[in-house]
């Protein structure tokens, strides 16, 4: 892995709008698709990378398996009582779903790429993924290529769930509305959805409303049969509407078996049924020894998080989870690049590999303010 | 080859076209009655519009303590009382209702969007100047779009005669989903 300066393309800016893409630059100014930079990586880099992301979610799909055969393991994952079946329901009989995305901390040089965690619910960074790096790698870089098949991958995804559908069936897509990345996440799925051949309607989340007659409808009172809904599992249980889900007559994506998937005690899970698996870290559910990651088992964006380094906090995240339970991870220095740090976002689309995406940051913790920078390999 | 050979975007590179960088839509259908936008959606989405609209613009549109002050910036029979008060004077007790701008209609951009509630602005608003034949219309104070030249000062009524099928059902439970979200900061992205 190299860190190379290079020319940003003149209006870049304008470039990422008119792909749907206005959150470009923070408040402050600073960008946060940062394209003076891209990291180039070697085909073998790319490989390990894609066999790791592949082992990684075959080792999660057996955890979400394990916990669906003893339900009383949701407790860990603070899962509400009333769900334990609904989610266990959901694993076993297979609901499709259509992503994900790991963080890998990765040092080539000190050893394989390391799980941090598992964004297999509601990952963000979908757009600058699967068209912004693409289309910079096109109009900058043309002859090289990218680990980046996502967006091919998403259209194949949707065909294979849409198979599962009835011919007349209709997907629903939820976002806040009012949040940019939100709203421009699920236009882009819809997008990748009208290239599959589905039929889909758009709905601002809170706009859903529920009848005796036809569970969740939309705002013409059409029953919401099949549903995206970017919106975490952990939230949607805690809802006025929660109890309406356990009556199942929607096709939630992703399913509620991802909540198992897209929380922290995951980690400890993964460690106690995979113990010493070189992709990894020691994990659980009590303070471990040396440098450690202290993270809640409910959390988003970095935030709440707290690196110790010999039982001293060595630096801490702000965030609105400090009153969740914690799980203990063992710290994974991520290398850093002219001192930036790099967390690899690597996609599941399906069950295969389908591309990553990097994110760098001067902090070690990666949240929100991190900058994503385009890659390539040759 | 590890990258995909094609990203086609069918719908996206429009869309992005009608958003502003705030967030909120520059462009939109205006609706000035119930059959108005009937003619465009169905009549649940535009009952549930309409009076999000009107609830938006209770909150939103300027407050005066009496008609007279209303209509002196608005004009002639273009005010309305409401019981909201505006921000930051919900604790004032003498003066229990209040004058705004009556709506006079709504737009609806994209199907994700709220509705932007609409009236007619002051006669003398600083904006971009009307095209001719057309009259300006406001929101919340900013310049949004232009109405037809024959919309005149009608009000707009959301009490327009329903359709029995729509009267006769009960109204479903909305709202369920979405508040746990809005209790933390931040998006639902991970």
């Amino acid at each position: 892995v190299k860190r190379r300066r290079v020319a940003p393309r003149p209006r870049w800016q304008a470039k990422l709008e008119g792909l749907g893409l206005a959150w470009h630059t923070h408040e402050d100014g600073r960008p946060y698709w940062d394209e003076s930079v891209a990291y180039e990586l070697t085909a073998a880099e790319v490989d390990t990378l894609e066999a790791a992301t592949n082992e990684l979610h075959r080792l999660c799909l057996a955890a979400a398996d394990h916990v669906a055969a003893d339900p009383e393991l949701m407790d860990r994952f603070l899962v509400p009582r009333q769900f334990r079946d609904y989610v266990a329901t959901s694993r076993r009989r297979g609901d499709p779903h259509l992503y994900g995305r790991f963080d890998l901390a990765w040092d080539p040089a000190t050893g394989p790429p390391k799980l941090l965690e598992y964004n297999a619910d509601t990952p963000t960074c979908l757009v600058e993924t699967a068209v912004v790096q693409w289309f910079w790698l096109e109009e900058t870089h043309s002859g090289a290529d990218q680990f980046n098949s996502v967006h091919e991958r998403l259209i194949e995804r949707w065909k294979a769930i849409g198979a599962l559908m009835p011919p007349d069936g209709v997907l629903h897509l939820s976002a806040y509305p009012d949040i940019d990345e939100e709203r421009a996440t699920v236009e882009y799925l819809a997008d990748t959805l009208v290239q599959a051949g589905l039929a889909h309607k758009l709905i601002g989340l809170e706009d859903i409303g529920w009848s005796e007659a036809d569970g969740l409808i939309d705002l013409s009172g059409a029953p919401i049969r099949f549903w995206f809904k970017l919106y975490p599992w952990e939230w949607l249980v805690r809802d006025q509407f929660a109890p309406r889900l356990l009556e199942d007559r929607t096709g939630i994506i992703e399913p509620p078996w991802k909540m198992l998937l897209s929380n922290k005690a995951l980690l400890p899970l993964l460690w106690e049924l995979f113990p010493d698996h070189p992709n990894l870290l020691p994990a659980a559910h009590h303070p471990l020894d040396g440098d450690v990651v202290v993270k809640p088992v409910l959390a988003r964006e970095g935030a709440n998080v707290e690196l110790r380094r010999a039982g001293t906090a060595a630096l801490a995240t702000t965030g609105p989870y400090g009153e969740s339970p914690r799980i203990w991870q063992r710290a994974a220095p991520l290398p850093a690049f002219d001192g930036n740090h790099v967390v690899i976002g690597s996609w599941v689309i399906g069950d295969e590999s389908g591309g990553i995406v990097l994110r760098e940051d001067e902090s070690p913790v990666t949240g929100p303010r991190s900058r994503v920078v385009p890659h390539l390999f040759a | 080859m590890k990258r995909s050979r094609h990203v086609a975007l069918a719908l996206l590179g429009t869309a992005a076209a009608l958003s502003g960088c705030d967030g909120r839509d520059a462009e939109g259908t205006i609706f000035q009655s119930l059959a108005d936008c009937r003619q465009f959606y169905d009549e649940d989405i535009c009952r549930t519009k309409a009076s999000e609209a009107e609830t938006l613009h209770a909150q939103t549109a300027p407050k005066y303590q009496s008609k007279a002050a209303c209509e002196a910036a608005f004009g002639g029979e273009a005010c309305v009382e409401t019981p909201t008060p505006p921000p930051g004077q919900e604790q004032q007790a003498s003066s229990s209702s209040w004058f705004m701008p009556a709506m006079m209609g709504f737009m609806l951009g994209r199907a994700l969007s709220p509705p932007v509630p609409l009236h007619y602005g002051p006669p003398s608003a600083a904006g971009p100047a009307p095209q001719p034949g057309r009259q300006p219309v406001y929101s919340a104070g900013s310049y949004v779009g232009s109405a037809p030249a024959g919309a005149t000062r009608a009000r707009w009524s959301a009490n327009a005669p329903a359709s029995p099928r729509v009267a006769a059902l009960a109204p479903p439970a909305r709202g369920g989903f979405g508040a746990t979200g809005r209790g933390y900061s931040g998006g639902a992205g991970s």
